[in-house]
């Protein structure tokens, strides 16, 4: 009789009969297919990959390790597309794998076969697909269609069998490093080379430079150690072959589909990058207190990371068991967001996450002290009528204030500060939704040095949100939150007068979008707070700025960065304007020089002074240019910038680029001290939707 | 661009109902061990039969729709004796689970009230 049972995120089919088992022919397997709909039965039909844990250990069949795609909708990776998921009685499983063994690289390379290793290349295009990268095949024939060969130097792929690393010698020869990946030090190398990246929809086609292939090596490598540990040299005969991600996109003459080549569809921007993979245990057992089921929630865990890893936070596995409502549990973007999916208005000021100098318990924000540990509080909510168990919340630092961040790529594994799990999240009562929070210790060590490059801290809530699973942004998913807020506290340092330099960077690398629409809101300004934008070169300010001086240490000599972001002045003296605008705008412009005498037959007119005439176009064009409202191109101290003449309403449009990101200057000179805390949202908007923000607020 | 239709789909619905079959794939046509074309249908079967014991109207043909085909029994299990050939996914992937599940309860039929 089988039985089920959930173990914390893990699935447990307990099958001590061997009633699963299903013969084929001389051959043992089993019904995964039936493993599969006890999983929906009892955890839901949310999983994009079935994975199986089987305990050999207790006379489960070792049945080595495979896997299957039961959806497949990706054309560009040498497959077909098809859809078998009503076959399954899903409608969202594309995926599932078995396991036998458990090192790291059997697990992502049964995880990248959704995608790969199946390309071949042709030459030139609709000439014969070439299998070069499947060669030189020793093991199983027929195993080559969907693993990488031996002669392919595919870095530190885990799609292939060999295990080995290629070496150049630099001169014609090469060596190589077999790695014995049952030994988790030697499996912690590998991970998925740029192409494999590129076929599972993570990285542009550019980021896959050629390919080489070692061909008939000499002499001929050996297989099974030794590990670790260099062997050769080798030298290939005729020689070492080169293939292109042009060539493997090329349409070949033998493809039986044009579904097969091409580029990657969809690309690396539209590609899926959230998946919920479900990990089903199957034992022949009757307990869950095993060791085999502790060691695999311990290989659970490690598949999160090690994917997110691998992928520099690229792809984002969740491996937990999604309850059935997972969709109460949220962290608010802002004060109005009852966590209904997607939120609007200002969502980078989430209310849900605090920094403390000390671990007090007390929710609400206290300014970052550096040279010292600080805390971090996260309050997740849940508003359904049923607690959750095993919540998991990741804090992650970005080091600038950014205005836009996407997930899962921003929210990477080396900005990761810390990792806490909420045993049980209660549920909502009387009224209120449940709460509970997550705390975090935030080293002096991890606390950026610079007190003018202000971090930007990202939240992430598990179990994730099935929807959306692209790219995505804060305000897409209940599951996230931003805090990027600087807070300046002028009290603790202003005597005199102030000038900071609050620097924050527009745009996305995974921008496709060309051009961008900033703007400034001010909220509790005073006219104690002189404001000045550095539009980071995308404005063509010099022929058409007011010139000013002013007796303050900012010119381009003396930008005020790091430690000194934010530095005592002396700005008694107002600045003086020492010149306007001598070119800009449409139109002709004519200079005449004082003296100049124009008449005839005895009336002359006489220009006393030099004079400017334009003829025609406008003398704000470049306001026109930039749609600029609020804002006035002066040059200061030799800077170009735009002065902001009215922060409640100061916008303009900027040429960025696709794909860039640009580092601009907010700079405020602050008079005296404040009377109350002025707030300087700074947004960016594509296409009247605000992608993301960032707020400086001077005193607490 | 999902396909509802191909020259696999039409092999697949074509073969995968005759007797012994689990599966039709497509991949390199392997004979006497070696890899004689890289496009062919893939008919995994439980076992190879003789012709004489194959029923009416289920022999698969050498050819369909211009692409040969091969016959043969998947590798389900993993061989013991080769440490790193234990990926079995280039046959796996091909499998038909809803005809295993369908045998499966053949084998398996539910037990009636004692």
């Amino acid at each position: 009789m089988i039985t089920t049972a959930l173990v914390g995120d893990l699935f447990i089919v307990m099958d001590p009969n061997g009633d699963l088992v299903t013969t084929i022919g001389g051959q043992q397997t089993l019904n995964f297919q039936q493993i599969f709909s006890l999983l929906k039965a009892n955890s839901g039909d949310y999983y994009d990959t079935m994975s199986c844990y089987l305990d050999t250990g207790s006379g489960v069949l070792n049945l080595g390790s495979a896997a299957g795609v039961v959806y497949q909708d990706v054309s560009g990776i040498g497959s077909w597309t098809y859809d078998f998921r009503s076959q399954w009685s899903s409608t969202r499983l594309q995926h599932y794998s078995y396991y036998s063994q458990f090192d790291l690289v059997t697990l992502l390379q049964e995880f990248g076969h959704r995608w790969g290793a199946y390309v071949k290349y042709a030459t030139t295009p609709n000439t014969p697909g070439q299998t070069l990268l499947h060669q030189d095949w020793i093991w199983t024939p027929g195993g080559e269609g969907a693993h990488w060969g031996r002669w392919f130097d595919d870095g530190n792929s885990s799609m292939d069998y060999d295990q080995a690393e290629w070496i150049d010698n630099g001169n014609g020869t090469y060596n190589r490093i077999d790695r014995d990946t049952t030994q988790p030090a030697q499996a912690a190398w590998f991970g998925y080379c740029p192409l494999d990246q590129y076929l599972m929809g993570l990285v542009p086609d550019s980021d896959v430079a050629p390919l080489k292939i070692i061909q008939n090596p000499s002499p001929t490598p050996t297989e099974g150690g030794p590990f670790n540990v260099a062997t050769g040299p080798y030298t290939p005969n005729p020689g070492v072959a080169t293939v292109t991600i042009a060539q493997i996109q090329n349409p070949k003459s033998d493809d039986p589909s044009p579904v097969f080549s091409g580029p990657r569809n969809p690309d690396y921007l539209s590609s899926q990058r959230v998946f919920h993979n479900a990990i089903v245990v199957v034992t022949k057992n009757t307990s869950t207190a095993t060791t085999f089921i502790t060691n695999s929630e311990t290989w659970r865990q490690a598949h999160t990371a090690n994917v997110r890893k691998v992928t520099s936070g690229r792809l984002m596995v969740d491996t937990s068991l999604l309850r059935g409502n997972f969709t109460d549990i949220y962290v608010k973007d802002n004060a109005a967001d009852a966590g209904t999916g997607s939120s609007t208005g200002t969502f980078w000021e989430t209310p849900d996450l605090v920094t403390r100098n000390a671990d007090d318990n007390v929710f609400a924000d206290q300014p970052v002290i550096r040279n010292q540990d600080n805390w971090i509080y996260v309050r997740v909510r849940n508003k359904g009528t049923t607690a959750y168990a095993n919540v998991t919340v990741n804090v992650y630092l970005q080091n600038f204030v950014g205005t836009e961040f996407l997930y899962p790529v921003d929210w990477a594994p080396n900005n990761l500060i810390g990792t806490a799990t909420i045993a049980s999240l209660p549920a909502a009562s009387g009224g209120n939704e449940g709460t509970a929070i997550a705390k975090f210790l935030w080293p002096a060590a991890q606390i950026p040095p610079a007190a003018g490059w202000h971090p930007c801290l990202l939240v992430e809530v598990i179990p994730m949100e099935i929807t959306p699973s692209g790219l995505h942004h804060v305000w897409d998913n209940r599951k996230l939150a931003q805090k990027n807020v600087t807070i300046i506290d002028m009290m603790m340092m202003m005597k005199k007068s102030l000038l900071i330099n609050f620097e924050f960077v527009i745009g996305h690398p995974l921008r496709r979008a060309v051009g961008t629409h900033l703007q400034i809101e001010a909220e509790g300004h005073t006219s104690d707070v002189h404001l000045f934008l550095d539009p980071g070169g995308l404005v063509d300010i010099a022929d058409h700025a007011t010139k000013l001086a002013w007796d303050i240490p900012l010119d381009p000599s003396r930008i005020p960065s790091g430690e000194g972001g934010v530095v005592e002045i002396d700005a008694s003296h107002p600045p003086k304007v020492i010149g306007h605008a001598r070119g800009g705008g449409d139109g002709l412009v004519i200079e005449i020089d004082r003296g100049t005498e124009i008449g005839v037959d005895g009336l002359r007119l006489r220009l006393e002074d030099d004079v400017r005439i334009r003829v025609g176009g406008s003398a704000r064009a470049l306001e026109h240019r930039h749609a600029m409202r609020g804002l006035r191109p002066v040059v200061l101290n030799g800077l170009p910038l735009l002065e902001i003449t009215d922060p409640h309403q100061a916008s303009l449009s900027l040429p960025l680029p696709a794909g860039e990101r640009r580092a601009l200057r907010l700079y405020a000179i602050v008079m005296r001290p404040l009377p109350h805390p002025a707030r300087y949202q700074i947004t960016e908007r594509l296409a009247d939707r605000v992608i993301g923000g960032a707020t400086l607020q001077l005193g607490v | 661009m999902l396909m509802s239709d191909s020259v696999w789909l039409r092999a697949r619905r074509a073969f995968l109902p005759f007797h012994g079959v689990v599966g039709v794939g497509w991949g390199p046509k392997v004979t006497r061990g070696k890899v004689v074309t890289q496009n062919a249908i893939i008919v995994f079967v439980e076992r190879k039969l003789p012709a004489a014991e194959i029923r009416d109207g289920e022999h698969v043909p050498p050819t369909f729709e211009g692409y040969p085909s091969d016959v043969r029994v998947p590798r389900l299990v993993p061989d013991p004796k080769g440490a790193r050939d234990r990926c079995l996914t280039a046959d796996v992937r091909w499998i038909d689970w809803q005809k295993l599940d369908r045998m499966w309860r053949e084998q398996h039929p539910p037990r009636g009230p004692r």
